[in-house]
């Protein structure tokens, strides 16, 4: 046996004698990459008794500031980094994690408070979104906010000839159908967290076309009645098809990239067992490097379990609308025009128009695919 | 037991992340220093490209595709100076491997082996303005040679046990590039001196090498498009200062280029900047078509 291990060493000296560090990098590694996010919007509802998101999105007529993200990000050591994102407008410290940078067996952990990976669009922040307010599903299930608390998450990325990552996060807090109990009631057991699951897969077609899959489950101890042992659960499926040619001749900033993403929701309450689900699909358009159109389209509905005052504030029957039309000065600032019609049960249909201002400063970060 | 201990013996090589039986996996950002490392590092290197040769290399979408390339990476050899600073730190960190991290042995930022130029102020009233200088440097031959040497450098460090070869390739290389280098200035004596216009500004190192003047940019800043006003004003500077000639990458809009070669009739030239686009197989090949569509 120790034959065939030494051979199998021997067989790549290289991989032992690389622990070297290189001789050296440049910039200025010892600070943090700090940026300044900010946006801004103004908006007219045509119906000022309708429906209101929460959150990041405008609540009345006129102008209002829907977040001033400061974003910090830097190596820590050469075993983590950490990145922060504190959001000025409301005071508040929306994330803030390490990430290990080199765990053996393709694992990566991240550890702090986070957004979670459950479904594409959770653990992003507003300025990466492709309309001014988040999908109706994302609130009426995760919460304004989303899920952003503090936990533990590990991925592995999965040893095959094409991406596969599979996310896991133990997580506490409240975040729209789900919450921990209170402490009051007793040490918090495994039971008590959040745990969102994600399976994602990446098919690089071809050079031009590429997509996403993913497979996500978040479960948890329910809103309505944490204490008596209520447990939430939901489960998604997303997918992500874009088409960006890159061969000659091209400016690569022509694209449209089409998402679908559907969940269902069960939720225990005293008494009863809700089911809803909720789907959204977009499709958004690179025309130029500085013009993008999105188009959304998004549904809710209740599939079991009795109406109730209690069951309005976790969603309503809806379905809504939205177009926009974006103009990017540079690749550091975004104005954006969009139309959302919605017909939202209990509140007459309303239109909404939303210009919104979107600028970064500093060093911003890049995104995830 | 035996099969026990193949199946161990197995498992070491994939967790070392091993292939192609163990050549050294190189990975680039464009595709020219993975032409340069194959140079240098011959059957003892195996190299992937993720940036597409007719492809902007400051705008790609982070596919996780190309997580996994790095994440077998013992190497990583790119740009630097912020160029693939839009897409490369998720893929970075996603890859989970630390010998390519900043400060790992196989993180090689390239633009550490030339002298940057255009060193300003990062300010981005001024456009998209990279710190550390202008990231489009590899367009210089005498660039292409300090790269080689310092991925000669870098492979000998990490695989000192091949070093000789490596060496042996790099000078060869070097001799290759050195007479090249001898034909491209000849052929290009009679342009030298003669102001020319560019869409961005990504072609100063190769303007220094081949004496040629940057008299004015299509880009009023670096990364903003241009308005009409700015056109028309290079428009009417080109027929006063005698400019030469247009040069622009494939992936830049050709509508405004295209406008002022016509009205201030002068030759637009759309170059090749990275090996494998027009047809070229490797670098001499790549500079060989800059040189010859500059001088046409």
């Amino acid at each position: 046996m120790k034959n065939w291990i030494a051979a199998a060493l021997l067989l790549c000296p290289f991989t032992a004698l690389a622990a070297e560090p290189s001789a050296g990098t440049v910039g200025n590694e010892m600070n943090p990459s700090i940026s300044l996010i900010l946006d801004a919007v103004g908006a007219y509802f045509s119906n000022e008794r309708g429906f209101r998101q929460g959150g990041h999105a405008p609540t009345r007529s006129g102008p209002s500031l829907q977040g001033a993200e400061l974003a910090m990000s830097a190596s820590v050591d050469p075993w983590f980094r950490v990145d922060a994102a504190f959001e000025m407008s409301h005071l508040h410290l929306e994330e803030i994690f390490l990430t290990t940078t080199s765990l053996p067996f393709s694992l990566q952990l991240r550890a702090g408070q986070f957004k979670s990976h459950a479904g594409r669009l959770n653990a992003t922040h507003p300025h990466q979104w492709h309309f001014v307010t988040q999908p109706l599903a994302n609130e009426f299930i995760f919460g304004a906010e989303g899920i952003t608390l503090p936990g533990a998450e590990i991925s592995w990325l999965a040893p095959l000839p094409w991406y596969l990552e599979i996310k896991g996060s133990l997580q506490t807090g409240s975040a729209g159908v789900f919450r921990t109990r209170s402490i009051a009631d007793g040490d918090p057991g495994f039971r008590d967290f959040l745990y969102p699951l994600r399976l994602v897969q990446f098919f690089d077609i071809s050079d031009d076309w590429a997509l996403q899959v993913g497979a996500s489950g978040v479960f948890g101890p329910s809103d309505q009645g944490p204490e008596s042992g209520n447990r939430a659960q939901a489960f998604g499926v997303d997918l992500f098809l874009k088409w960006r040619p890159i061969g000659a001749g091209t400016t690569g900033h022509t694209f449209v990239a089409w998402t679908a993403e559907t969940w269902v929701r069960q939720m225990e309450v005293p008494d009863d067992l809700w089911t809803d689900l909720g789907a959204t699909g977009d499709v958004v358009f690179g025309i130029s490097k500085r013009w993008e159109t999105a188009l959304r389209l998004e549904l809710w509905r209740r599939l079991a379990g009795a109406m109730s005052e209690t069951r309005a504030r976790y969603g309503l029957n809806a379905f809504r609308v939205a177009a926009n039309v974006g103009f990017l000065p540079s690749h550091f600032s975004r104005i954006r025009l969009q139309y959302q019609i919605e017909n939202i049960e209990t509140y007459n249909s309303g239109h909404v128009l939303m210009l919104q201002v979107e600028v970064s400063a500093g060093a911003h970060g890049a995104h995830a695919y | 037991m035996k099969p026990f201990s193949a199946i161990i013996a197995v498992t070491i090589l994939l967790l070392a992340g091993t292939n192609g039986w163990c050549a050294i996996r190189v990975v680039s950002t464009i595709p020219d220093f993975s032409d340069l490392a194959a140079q240098v590092g011959g059957k003892r290197v195996s190299v992937t490209a993720l940036v597409r040769p007719t492809q902007d290399p400051h705008f790609l979408d982070a596919k996780p595709s190309f997580l996994l390339s790095l994440h077998q990476a013992d190497i990583l050899l790119y740009t630097g100076m912020e160029l693939e600073e839009g897409w490369l730190p998720p893929l970075l960190q996603g890859s989970r491997n630390r010998a390519i991290q900043r400060g790992g042995a196989g993180n090689v930022d390239c633009s550490r082996f030339i002298e940057p130029m255009d060193v300003r102020a990062p300010d981005r009233a001024m456009g998209d303005i990279h710190p550390g200088g202008n990231p489009h440097y590899w367009t210089d031959p005498r660039n292409g040679l300090r790269i080689a040497t310092g991925i000669r450098d870098t492979l000998c460090r990490l695989d000192g046990a091949h070093c000789d070869e490596y060496h042996r390739n790099a000078a060869a290389f070097e001799k290759k590039l050195n007479a090249k280098m001898k034909e491209w200035k000849a052929d290009l004596k009679p342009v030298a001196g003669k102001r020319v216009y560019v869409y961005h500004e990504s072609w100063v190192y190769f303007l220094d090498f081949a004496e040629l003047v940057q008299a004015g940019a299509i880009e009023p800043r670096p990364g903003v498009p241009p308005p009409p006003s700015h056109a028309a004003s290079l428009i009417a500077r080109a027929r006063e200062e005698h400019i030469h000639l247009i040069l622009q990458e494939s992936w830049y809009p050709i509508s405004t280029s295209r406008l002022i070669a016509q009205k201030a009739k002068v030759r637009l030239a759309v170059l090749p900047t990275m090996v494998g686009a027009a047809g070229t197989e490797n670098y001499i090949q790549l500079i060989d078509a800059i040189v010859r569509e500059v001088i046409k």
